[in-house]
């Protein structure tokens, strides 16, 4: 069964337009190759973060790593947006080829093609979605996210051998002949030009979330760095967490349990009091936006000294919240982490008394590490050795 | 219209690898499934597709033909901010609903991005009428 002869004649007619070119669509994907690669990494890292093993402790520095990875992710997530829909626009005439396959080989690099545009528009839908805190689905974004990720890329390695040699012959091929193009329509450069421009305007309209210059072009940021409690941003609120009551019972104590030597248990005043440790770190969301902060608290390796423990590279220690249930209500620490003292549990944030949405009565507070593993309302340490 | 038949080891060794990864992809999801409910993520992912291929792609073909009465001049232009605007709106429609706002997290979408969806536009649509006169007053077809 052809398609319709009018459907075959625009489709021709189409391709014969530089937008529609093999070079086009090579410069195009190879921009986006880049792109994928990019968040792919940069996620990648947040995932380990997220999923530690024990054959690669994430180191504590430098500090603002995690911050530049994930605005670096956000970031080149839309303005892969406007680069995704150019590439798709640019091969979708060949999407009507006649005969579909000429055979297996073809076959096969077709049907790779469907996880590939699927996965590749899924990942920028479900990722805009989720800094827009909107979850239209019933899966967890982060899981979904994260395992069509390994998908989106399996295809995309599978459409690079597929297509390398003809980007290779498009790109190199000199005086490559092409129609010009007709008026009222673009030309290539024209093309990749607007596409350029719909990247920087969607790049400058939102960076400010963490670049801290474009803050006045802040426009549709879902974050602004200085928009919060005390000056800085909030993901969970202690409502939300459910935690009010507990964080502000005078019997709260703070405690150091597990392999120690002596436990140690220190009311919220005492710790205001050993708060001695002052540093500047940044908070930063797997979300995108970052901002710095002067926090005061303690080292948790003073704690740990306190409780009678020499740290080695076998301790590990697990921040617990009282948040009674949900994903983040405790991380973990390597031992790289528990050895810089600027990993302490915060009693201030910028000169005042942290705030209940900031984690009262202390949270934990360390360098290069994922805003949702910055434990809030803390109340137990629990030491572990290998 | 051409049609090439990929071929070489180069290409059999990618789509060997990039199965495996793939794969590799699908068996997570697969093994993590009370949090990727795969039922739920396969019509999303579908749909995905679908949506660019049977709706944003004719969407554009719809938006070029009907913009073909246009004057030569004003064509280009209006055709760009055409797509810009649509792409902002399409982009930032979720926070200016703001579908994910939270009473008890003020900080999380502070902004009025309705106004501020408003006012890009507003710059876009100023650019494309000054491309528009410009071209005219250039007084030649351009390119």
């Amino acid at each position: 069964m052809r398609p319709p002869r009018a459907l075959e004649e625009a489709r021709d007619d189409a391709l014969r337009r530089p937008v529609h070119d093999a070079r086009t669509a090579a410069i195009l994907g190879i921009a986006l190759g880049v792109c994928f690669l990019v968040c792919f990494l940069t996620g990648l890292y947040s995932h380990l973060q997220q999923h530690p093993v024990g054959w690669l402790p994430i180191p504590p520095r430098p500090a603002s790593l995690y911050r530049v990875t994930q605005g670096l992710h956000v970031a080149t997530g839309f303005a892969t947006v406007p680069l995704l829909l150019a590439k798709l626009w640019s091969v979708y005439p060949r999407l009507f080829r006649w005969p579909p396959v000429t055979g297996v080989a073809h076959a096969l690099e077709r049907l790779m093609l469907v996880p590939l545009v699927c996965g590749a528009v899924f990942l920028l839908f479900s990722g805009v979605a989720n800094v827009s805190r909107w979850y239209p689905w019933g899966f967890y974004f982060p899981a979904a996210h994260y395992w069509v990720a390994w998908i989106t890329v399996g295809a995309l390695v599978a459409h690079v051998g597929a297509k390398a040699a003809i980007a290779r012959a498009a790109l190199t091929r000199p005086g490559h002949p092409v129609a010009a193009a007709a008026p009222g329509t673009l030309g290539r450069r024209g093309f990749l030009g607007a596409v350029a421009v719909a990247a920087g305007v969607v790049t400058v309209t939102t960076a400010g979330q963490t670049v801290a210059p474009l803050r006045p072009l802040t426009l549709f940021a879902q974050r602004r760095p200085d928009i919060g409690s005390q000056g800085v941003p909030v993901n969970r609120s202690a409502v939300q967490a459910g935690v009010v009551d507990a964080a502000g019972d005078p019997s709260f104590r703070l405690r150091v349990t597990g392999a120690v030597n002596r436990p140690v248990e220190l009311t919220a005043g005492e710790l205001d009091r050993m708060a001695r440790r002052e540093a500047e770190l940044p908070i930063a969301c797997v979300e995108g936006w970052s901002a710095s902060a002067r926090w005061r608290g303690v080292p948790v390796a003073d704690l740990l000294a306190a409780a009678g423990l020499e740290i080695d590279d076998g301790v590990t220690v697990r921040v617990e919240s009282l948040q009674a249930s949900g994903r983040y209500r405790a991380s973990e620490l390597n031992h790289l982490q528990v050895r810089d003292l600027d990993t302490m549990l915060a009693v201030a944030l910028n000169g005042e008394r942290l705030d209940l949405d900031h984690g009262f009565p202390c949270r934990l507070i360390a360098p290069n590490r994922a805003g949702v593993l910055q434990t809030k309302w803390v109340h137990e340490l629990v030491v572990s050795r290998a | 219209m051409t049609q090439r038949s990929p071929s070489g080891p180069f290409f059999w060794s990618c789509l060997v690898a990039g199965a495996g990864i793939a794969g590799y992809g699908l068996a997570g999801a697969w093994g993590d499934r009370a949090d990727t409910r795969p039922a739920d993520l396969v019509v999303w992912l579908a749909g995905s597709g679908v949506a660019h291929d049977a709706l944003v792609a004719p969407a554009l073909i719809v938006a070029a033909l009907a913009t073909r009465w246009l004057p030569v001049a004003a064509r280009l232009p209006v055709r760009l901010g055409l797509a810009l605007s649509a792409l902002l709106t399409l982009l930032f429609w979720p926070v200016v609903r703001g579908w994910g706002r939270s009473p008890s997290v003020p900080s999380a979408l502070p902004l009025d991005y309705g106004r501020n969806l408003l006012l890009t536009l507003a710059v876009v649509w100023l650019a494309v009428g000054a491309a528009v006169v410009a071209r005219r007053r250039r007084g030649r077809a351009p390119r």
